[in-house]
C-alpha cells in the first residue's frame, strides 16, 4: 500500500509542485531569486574569508608583467582592497556581507508564506478530493525543494557576476572579490545539496498553521496587533538605553547589545509607523492617497516586517553622512581610507533598500488577490486598472519612504549631533548639510524600491481585474 | 431496498442532532435533525439562503458545527480531526459541490482519479478507472482537457464522475445540475440516482429542481435554517 502510494501520490504531486499560473511562476521565481542572492552572497562572504595573502592564489597579472604579494613595490594582494586583505578589518567585511543576505532571505520568505490565488484554489480543492495535511506539506515540502534548488544553482552564474563587478572591474588596489577558486565550487556544490531538504523543510514548516479549507474560503484572517506588538518597542528602547548607560563598564559587549536592541526596536516599530501612516494618508481628501492609507491600515503587520529593515537603511545613510562629516575633519590619507569603504557601504545599502522594499510586493500582490473580487468590481465599475496600479503605488511609497527618512533622521541625531556635534565645535554647517545628504538618499533608495515593486504588482492587478473574479466565491 | 456493501443494515449511514450554526452575524442552520438510511435517496430544497447548503457542509464534514452532534457510517465526527475528514472524502463519502472543486492544474481524468491516487493506488490502475467513469458520465471526451477550458456543465460532469469513482457509500451533492440545461442536467442526475440505487448508496441531493426533488424517495423543506416541512414521496 505505501510503495503503491508514493507512486500514485508521488506523480500527482510532483506536476502540481511545477507552477503553472503566470502568477505562480513570478512567486517560484521570487523565492529562487531569494536563494540566489542569498547563495551569492554567502559565496562572496566565503571567498572573502578564504583569501591567502602572499599565495599563488593572488597571482595577477597586468601590463606591466606578474607578480604576487611577495613582490616589493607592485600591486600587492591580486590588487584586493585592504577592507579584504588585511586580517583585522576581513571579518568585518565578511560580516557586512552575510549581512546584506538578509533582505535576500526576506524576500524568498515572504514569497514562500504568500501564495497566490490560483495556489489557494488549488489547495481548496485538493483537499475536498481527500488530501490530508500531511499530502499537503508534501507538496509545499516538494515545491520549496524547486526553488530552493534553481536558486542554488544560480547562485554560482550569480556569484561570477558579482566578482566581475567587484573583481575585474575595480581598480587595483580596490578589488573587492578575489578570483574563484575551488572553495568556492566546493562551497556552491554544497549548497545545491543542502538545497534539496532545506528549501523543503522551510517550505513544509511554513505550510504547518495555514488551514486551508476545502470550501477554498481561506481568506486570510485580519490580523491585529497585539499587547506584544505593543510592548516590544517599548522593552527594546529601555535596553538601548540600559545598554548604553552600562556600555562603559561592558566594554564591546556593551555596544553590541546596545546595537541588537536597536535592530530589535526598529524591526518592532515597524508596524507602529504603518499604522499612523495609514491613519495620516486614510485621512487626506484626495482618492489615490486615502484609498492606499486605508489599504495600509487594513494589514499593518506585512509591511510593518519591510520597516524594520527601511528604518535600518535610513539610520545607516544617517549615520555614513554623519561619519564623513566625522571624516572630513581629519587628515587627507585617512579621509582617502575612510571615504571610499563608505562609498562601498553606502551603495550596499542602496541594494539592500531596493531589495527590501521589493518584498513588499510580496504583501500588496496577496492583498490584490485577496479582494480580486472587489478590484474586479472596481474596474468592472469605471477604474481603469491603472488607477488601481496608482493606489497601490502611492501605498508603497507611503510604505517605505517616511521610515527610510525617518531612520536617515534617527541615525544622524545619534551619530551625528550626540557623538560628533558634542566633541567638534564648528561643523554645525556641515552636519545640516549631511542630514539633507541622509535624508535625501535615504527617499531616493526608498522610492526606486517602491517604484520597481509597484510595477511587480501590475500582472496580479491585471489578473485580478478580469471579470471571471465576479463570480468566485 | 438492497444494501450492497454496507456491514450493518439497520445502521443508519448519516445521522444530525439538533445541529446548529452561525457565521458571524447570521445563524444559517438552527435546530436541524436528520437521519438518512442506506439505499435512501433524499432531496433537501428551500428558498435561496435558507441554509441548505450549510447543512450539506456540515454533513460533509467541512464545517464543524457551533452546536449539534454528527454521526457518519455509525461514528461521532465531533472529535474527528481534518486527516480523518480528509480521508473519509476519499472513501465512503463523495461530494459534488457548485463549482470549483477541481484541481485547475490536472486534466479531468486526472481529477478524477485523484481519490484514488490520493488513498494509494497505482496511477496506472487508477487512470483506467478514470476514464472508465468519465465514459460513462457522458465525459470521455473531457479526459486530456484542464478545467479552465471546460464550460460548468462540462466541469460539472467531471466532478460527478470522480463521486463515482471511490463507490461511496453516501453520495453529498449541492444543486448538481445547477450549471446544465434541463436535458443534461436530468441525464447526470438520472446517472446518480441510477448508481445509488445499484451500489445501495445513499443520496442527499439539494436542489432548486422540483423535478428533481419528485424522483427522491423523501423531501426535505429548509425554511429559515428549519426543517419546514417533510414528505415521503412515491
Ligand atoms: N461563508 C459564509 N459567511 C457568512 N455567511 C454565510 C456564509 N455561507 C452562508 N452564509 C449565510 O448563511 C445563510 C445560509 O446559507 P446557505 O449557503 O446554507 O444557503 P442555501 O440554502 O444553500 O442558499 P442557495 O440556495 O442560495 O445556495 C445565508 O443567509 C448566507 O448568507
Ligand atoms: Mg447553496
Amino acid at each position: 500500500m505505501s510503495a503503491g502510494r508514493r507512486a500514485g501520490a508521488s506523480s500527482i504531486f510532483w506536476r502540481l509542485s511545477r507552477p503553472r499560473s503566470a502568477a505562480d511562476r513570478q512567486r517560484a521565481r521570487r523565492m529562487a531569486f531569494g536563494v540566489a542572492g542569498s547563495g551569492a552572497l554567502l559565496l562572496a562572504a566565503l571567498a572573502i574569508l578564504t583569501v591567502r595573502v602572499g599565495t599563488a592564489s593572488s597571482y595577477t597579472c597586468d601590463e606591466s608583467g606578474c607578480y604576487t604579494s611577495f613582490g616589493r613595490s607592485g600591486p600587492q594582494d591580486g590588487g584586493l582592497a585592504p577592507y579584504v586583505v588585511e586580517s583585522g578589518l576581513r571579518g568585518g567585511t565578511a560580516v557586512g556581507a552575510v549581512l546584506l543576505v538578509a533582505p535576500f532571505v526576506l524576500l524568498a520568505l515572504q514569497a514562500l508564506r504568500t501564495g497566490t490565488a490560483a495556489r489557494e484554489r488549488r489547495l481548496a480543492a485538493l483537499s475536498l478530493a481527500g488530501a490530508t495535511r500531511r499530502d499537503l506539506r508534501r507538496l509545499a515540502f516538494l515545491e520549496g525543494t524547486r526553488a530552493a534548488v534553481i536558486g542554488a544553482l544560480a547562485a554560482g552564474p550569480l556569484y561570477l557576476l558579482l566578482w566581475l563587478v567587484l573583481g575585474p572591474a575595480l581598480p587595483i588596489g580596490s578589488k573587492m572579490l578575489p578570483q574563484p577558486g575551488w572553495p568556492i565550487l566546493i562551497g556552491w556544490l554544497v549548497m545545491v545539496a543542502a538545497a534539496v531538504p532545506l528549501g523543503g523543510l522551510v517550505a513544509a514548516q511554513a505550510a504547518r498553521p495555514a488551514a486551508v479549507s476545502p470550501l477554498g474560503l481561506t481568506r486570510r484572517r485580519q490580523r491585529p496587533l497585539t499587547l506584544a506588538h505593543a510592548v516590544a518597542p517599548v522593552i527594546s528602547a529601555a535596553l538601548i538605553a540600559f545598554f548604553l548607560r552600562w556600555s562603559s563598564g561592558m566594554g564591546q559587549l556593551g555596544v553590541g547589545l546596545a546595537a541588537a536592541s536597536t535592530v530589535a526596536l526598529a524591526i518592532s516599530v515597524g508596524p507602529w509607523v504603518i499604522l499612523f501612516t495609514g491613519w495620516c494618508a486614510a485621512r487626506r481628501r484626495g482618492l489615490v492617497t486615502s484609498m492606499a492609507g486605508r489599504r495600509l491600515l487594513a494589514d499593518v503587520r506585512t509591511p510593518g516586517r519591510v520597516v524594520g529593515v527601511m528604518l535600518a537603511v535610513g539610520i545607516s545613510y544617517g549615520v555614513i553622512a554623519a561619519l564623513v562629516v566625522d571624516v572630513t575633519q581629519g587628515d587627507a590619507y585617512d579621509q582617502m581610507f575612510y571615504l571610499a569603504g563608505m562609498a562601498g557601504a553606502a551603495i550596499a545599502i542602496a541594494v539592500a533598500a531596493v531589495v527590501a522594499t521589493f518584498s513588499l510586493v510580496v504583501g500588496a500582490t496577496e492583498q490584490v488577490l485577496d479582494n480580486a473580487r472587489s478590484t474586479a468590481i472596481l474596474v468592472a465599475l469605471a477604474a481603469s486598472p491603472a488607477f488601481v496600479s496608482r493606489i497601490v503605488r502611492r501605498q508603497m511609497l507611503l510604505a517605505a519612504v517616511p521610515a527610510t527618512v525617518l531612520g536617515a533622521v534617527l541615525g544622524w541625531i545619534v551619530f551625528g549631533v550626540v557623538v560628533i556635534g558634542s566633541e567638534d565645535e564648528g561643523v554645525g554647517l556641515k552636519l545640516a548639510v549631511a542630514l539633507l545628504a541622509a535624508m535625501a538618499a535615504a527617499a531616493l533608495s526608498a522610492a526606486v524600491g517602491a517604484l520597481v515593486a509597484a510595477r511587480a504588482v501590475r500582472p496580479a492587478i491585471r489578473s485580478s481585474s478580469g471579470p471571471e473574479n465576479l463570480r468566485t466565491p | 431496498m438492497s444494501q450492497v456493501g454496507v456491514s450493518d443494515p439497520a445502521e443508519p449511514v448519516l445521522v444530525l442532532e439538533n445541529i446548529q450554526h452561525a457565521y458571524r452575524r447570521t445563524i444559517a442552520v438552527r435546530g436541524v435533525s436528520l437521519t438518512v438510511q442506506p439505499g435512501e435517496i433524499l432531496a433537501v430544497t428551500g428558498p435561496s439562503g435558507c441554509g441548505k447548503s450549510t447543512v450539506l457542509h456540515v454533513a460533509a464534514g467541512l464545517i464543524r458545527p457551533q452546536s449539534g452532534t454528527v454521526r457518519l457510517f455509525g461514528q461521532s465526527l465531533t472529535g474527528a480531526g481534518d486527516d480523518e475528514r480528509a480521508r473519509l472524502r476519499r472513501g465512503k463519502l463523495s461530494l459534488v459541490l457548485q463549482f470549483g472543486q477541481l484541481v485547475p492544474e490536472l486534466t479531468g481524468v486526472d481529477n478524477v482519479a485523484l481519490p484514488l491516487l490520493l488513498d494509494g493506488h497505482g496511477p496506472t490502475q487508477a487512470r483506467r478507472l478514470a476514464l472508465g467513469w468519465l465514459e460513462r458520465c457522458g465525459a470521455q471526451e473531457l479526459a486530456d482537457v484542464e478545467p479552465a477550458e471546460m464550460s460548468g456543465g462540462q466541469a460539472q460532469r467531471v466532478a460527478v464522475a470522480r463521486s463515482l469513482i471511490t463507490s461511496p457509500q453516501l453520495m453529498l451533492a449541492d444543486e448538481p445540475t445547477g450549471s446544465l440545461d434541463s436535458i443534461g442536467g436530468r441525464e447526470l442526475l438520472d446517472l446518480m440516482i441510477g448508481e445509488a440505487r445499484r451500489s445501495g448508496a445513499a443520496l442527499i441531493v439539494v436542489t432548486h429542481d422540483n423535478s428533481v426533488a419528485a424522483r427522491a424517495d423523501r423531501e426535505i423543506r429548509l425554511f429559515d435554517g428549519e426543517i419546514a416541512s417533510e414528505a415521503v414521496l412515491v
